[in-house]
């Protein structure tokens, strides 16, 4: 049989894989890997991968719910041939495709910062010994969004961190990152709220909301991810 | 003109100082006479107002305008969501609380505190309508009274009407009292104990602001020019129990 060289397969396959030397460095990781090397330290990848190791030469799969940041997978394989490599491949939840049909009609050009600004100023009515640190980009342009929409987002999220000791407020613009809304590319504003904890009865609504918008949300047990287009 | 010393308040007034000018849908509900509608009035003056108990015409103002403020708003009717989207509306709630489905319509919701959860804004009440009902009823009164004992019950209208009573009545000749009680006795008179039924209405009084005066039954037994004994009896009577 004619030899095939699989590598560029392995480079441009969605799932990432990392290969690691005796010592922990990398010694090839294919196109999703450095990407997700961005959200997460190789070190503790390639922890995972000697922990989950087989005794012998050989290669492992292990079903197991892993979240790094935004990436979610479902399953990871570990193998080694040698003493000197170990591979460690993820394999990405699949995700439902949904397209979202939202009116731009309903997206009026905002000051994000005063809308902001009016929320905080109702969260600070409703939990008046949260302390907040507040890091915000007075910059930014004016974009549209679904004000309306917008709000009651963002009113539940803060809401779910009443009573909270402090709450950090972080929203700004993120550099190279950006979201394809049909044949468009937008940048992307990213409003993080996070705090110790929270109270997480209204995520599903607050998943709801968001689903309806061109908002992406990413909802953890201490802090909401909310990223918007910036479409003017 | 809208005033407040209440930090809550001024959170409300900022917050729609803020979105003047974004189509959001707002809810300010609360105890009634509170305010509610002075402090929409501020920044919504020149806004389309219906009343919010006529569901016909807020569904055809829904129609008409895309900024609407709704008084009177009854959060227990039906509402369609997209009337409140990509619109201006500002709803006004005599309502404590507020339902979790009218949570949906509104992108804020604020709750305005009653007159009794803001003592701070006592003394500007009662200056002002001390001033208005003083020129209304042409008097010069200066009410010293205690301001914890005003009439909050029902927030604002009943502040104004118990200092508006204070002005009325506030040094009234005798003939001005005689004839008020005239007015009253022509419209009771019906029984056939009656003078000892109405006796009380001048004894009650008498008594009281006699020992608020004086602090003594001894005392105000003198300055009345009546027995100790007698004066004691009527205060039993009268239900004064001062000492």
């Amino acid at each position: 049989m004619e030899s095939i060289d699989f590598r560029n397969f392995i480079e441009n396959d969605s799932n990432p894989f990392i290969l690691f030397d005796f010592g922990g460095h990398i010694k090839y990781l294919n196109n999703s890997a450095e990407i997700l090397l961005g959200y997460v330290n190789p070190k503790v990848l390639y922890e995972l991968a000697t922990e989950y190791a087989p005794k012998s030469y050989g290669h492992k799969s292990i079903l197991s719910n892993l979240e790094f940041d935004t990436f979610s997978f479902y399953s990871i394989m570990v193998g080694y041939e040698d003493d000197e490599t170990i591979y460690i491949r993820l394999y990405n939840k699949p995700l439902t495709k949904q397209e979202k049909i939202v009116s731009k009609e309903l997206m009026i050009p905002t000051d994000i910062n005063s809308l902001l600004e009016a929320n905080i100023t109702l969260f600070e009515m409703q939990s008046s010994n949260t302390k907040l640190s507040l890091f915000v980009d007075q910059d930014l342009p004016m974009f549209k969004i679904d004000q309306n929409s917008f709000s009651k987002v963002i009113r539940k999220m803060l809401s779910s961190f009443k009573g909270c000791e402090n709450l950090s407020i972080d929203l700004k613009l993120l550099f190279g990152e950006y979201i394809v809304l049909g044949d468009t590319k937008y940048q992307i504003v990213e409003l993080i709220l996070k705090s110790q904890k929270r109270d997480t009865s209204n995520d599903e609504e607050i998943s709801q909301i968001v689903n309806n918008t061109y908002l992406t949300c990413q909802i953890k047990k201490d802090a909401f991810k909310l990223q918007m287009p910036i479409i003017v | 003109m809208f005033f407040s010393n209440c930090k809550k308040i001024k959170q409300i007034k900022k917050g729609f100082e803020l979105t003047r000018n974004m189509q959001i849908s707002t809810l300010l509900y609360g105890e009634a006479n509170i305010g509610k509608k002075t402090l929409v009035k501020s920044i919504y003056n020149n806004a389309i107002w219906v009343d919010g108990s006529d569901l016909l015409k807020v569904k055809n103002a829904f129609l008409e305008n895309s900024e609407l403020v709704i008084y009177n708003f009854d959060i227990h009717k039906n509402y369609d969501m997209d009337d409140f989207n990509n619109k201006k509306i500002v709803a006004i709630a005599n309502e404590t609380i507020v339902p979790d489905y009218i949570d949906s319509l509104f992108g804020f919701i604020y709750k305005m505190p009653s007159l009794k959860e803001r003592p701070e804004d006592l003394d500007f009440f009662v200056n002002k309508y001390t001033k208005e009902a003083n020129d209304n009823l042409a008097k010069e009164a200066s009410l010293n009274f205690d301001i914890n004992k005003i009439d909050l019950s029902d927030n604002i209208k009943s502040l104004k009407i118990d200092i508006y009573k204070k002005i009325a009545f506030s040094n009234l000749e005798k003939n001005e009292i005689q004839d008020i009680l005239y007015d009253y006795f022509k419209k009771n008179l019906n029984g056939n104990n009656d003078y000892v039924k109405f006796l009380n209405i001048f004894e009650y009084p008498l008594i009281k602001a006699g020992l608020d005066k004086f602090g003594s039954q001894l005392k105000l037994s003198q300055i009345l020019g009546i027995n100790r004994n007698t004066l004691r009896k009527k205060v039993n009577e009268n239900g004064i129990n001062r000492f």
